[in-house]
């Protein structure tokens, strides 16, 4: 079943490709901005550099989450699911799953970029850093799936999903942030690795509470 | 088959539902009327659990339907709204199979071709539905009802937005049902057209039955 619902967002966005466009062009548009603003030195967009980043794909994550959701209230699709003999855990995973997959789809576009305008190396260790990316990807979604669960029931969620996302994701935004910067200066794993363990913690967690507590938010 | 008990909903703090106690038999139509506001939408929406409840019971087969993480429980009811509950990104024909996934149905209930003709959609079956007309859409909602292996079929206002022949396919759907002794349980605001098809109406008036 869960294969079902991933192929029906895989496919709709496949159709429309509104999502995943908008994400990119989006972050295309702010790492030029920043590589313009701020007309820094190499050494210096080093050291702000990751915070830059992780800002901006949460910002595209909004985008991708709330589209996402939105599409299940156009023609009041999400009320198929609900009463359709589907599992709720398994709408959770299948939103959490597509959005992970239209968040990576847009960093496949943007990271690029990024490196090119920002003067920015790319890592050494870089599977490490494809690692991180992937976790932190799966904990950002994680957590914007859930709060799109419960913010799509009610008036206003454009407004709603950023207000309950953005202090959830900030402890995980912190220490993706710190990763980040110790692949980016190429410090070694076990200085930032404390960072990397809250980051595995909270995808773990917002991953099991959302697959446990999806069939209390999704109904209205 | 159905047996619902002191069923409350509210609003806002506005009591929509009260105390809603009724129950359906196998095989048997039953009508909800009532006044536009009167929570006839919100009451099937609760049976078709898109929508909880705030008290009460709903036993399907004398299983609770309320119960949460029950999605086998789900399988023998269909939803058919006001709304098309389908994906305007899709075409018909893909929100079709995209249904019968969610059902598990075989192709041996009807195949989407056959159903899409029988509601006069298959020359627009590759069209995205969301350029369908009202009227089209009605038809679609009423196919997938002829795709799905259901045992108790919830509709609200079926005749809404169909066209003459579209009404009279309905109607010519619903003997076809009732012949077979499927369970129908309908919402309507014209009461003239329920008691022509129901063995049972319920008034629904002040969030009581």
């Amino acid at each position: 079943m869960l294969s079902v619902l991933i192929k029906k967002d895989l496919l709709l966005e496949f159709r429309s490709k509104e999502i995943v466009v908008s994400m990119a062009a989006f972050g295309i548009s702010v790492i030029v901005l920043y590589a313009l603003g701020f007309n820094a030195s190499s050494e210096e967009f080093l050291k702000f550099s990751p915070g830059l980043l992780w800002m901006m794909f949460l910002f595209i994550s909004v985008l991708g989450l709330h589209r996402s959701f939105s599409i299940e209230k156009e023609f009041d699709a999400f009320g198929l699911l609900l009463s359709a003999p589907v599992s709720r855990s398994d709408i959770f995973l299948s939103k959490w799953i597509s959005s992970f997959l239209f968040l990576l789809m847009s960093q496949i576009i943007v990271l690029p970029i990024f490196f090119l305008f920002l003067n920015v190396s790319i890592p050494k260790g870089w599977l490490l850093c494809i690692l991180v990316f992937l976790i932190a990807d799966l904990g950002i979604t994680a957590i914007g799936s859930l709060v799109s669960g419960v913010a799509m029931r009610v008036r206003m969620s454009e407004v709603i999903l950023p207000i309950l996302l953005f202090p959830l994701v900030t402890p995980l935004l912190i220490s993706v942030v710190k990763c980040t910067h110790g692949l980016f200066n190429g410090l070694l794993f076990e200085e930032w690795k404390i960072w990397f363990q809250i980051m595995v913690t909270f995808v773990l967690v917002f991953g099991v509470t959302g697959y446990l507590i999806f069939d209390y938010v999704s109904e209205e | 088959m159905l047996s619902i008990s002191h069923l409350a909903k509210s609003f806002q703090n506005q009591p929509i539902l009260k105390d809603i106690t009724f129950s359906i038999e196998k095989g048997g139509t039953t009508g909800i009327s009532g006044k536009n506001g009167a929570g006839k939408t919100t009451l099937l929406r609760i049976i078709a659990c898109i929508v909880s409840s705030d008290g009460g019971d709903i036993l399907l087969d004398d299983k609770p339907l309320l119960k949460k993480n029950n999605p086998e429980l789900r399988r023998k009811l269909l939803y058919l709204g006001h709304s098309p509950n389908m994906y305007p990104g899709l075409s018909g024909e893909e929100n079709l199979k995209f249904v019968m996934s969610l059902y598990g149905a075989s192709n041996s209930v009807m195949d989407i071709d056959t159903a899409l003709s029988t509601v006069g959609l298959k020359q627009h079956k590759w069209k995205l539905i969301r350029n369908y007309s009202r009227g089209m859409l009605q038809r679609l909602v009423l196919a997938k009802a002829l795709v799905t292996p259901w045992e108790l079929l919830l509709l609200d206002e079926p005749m809404a937005g169909l066209d003459e022949s579209g009404v009279v396919l309905l109607q010519q759907f619903i003997e076809k049902w009732q012949r077979e002794e499927k369970t129908l349980l309908m919402v309507s605001h014209q009461k003239l057209w329920l008691e022509k098809y129901c063995h049972q109406i319920l008034h629904l008036e002040n969030g009581i039955i």
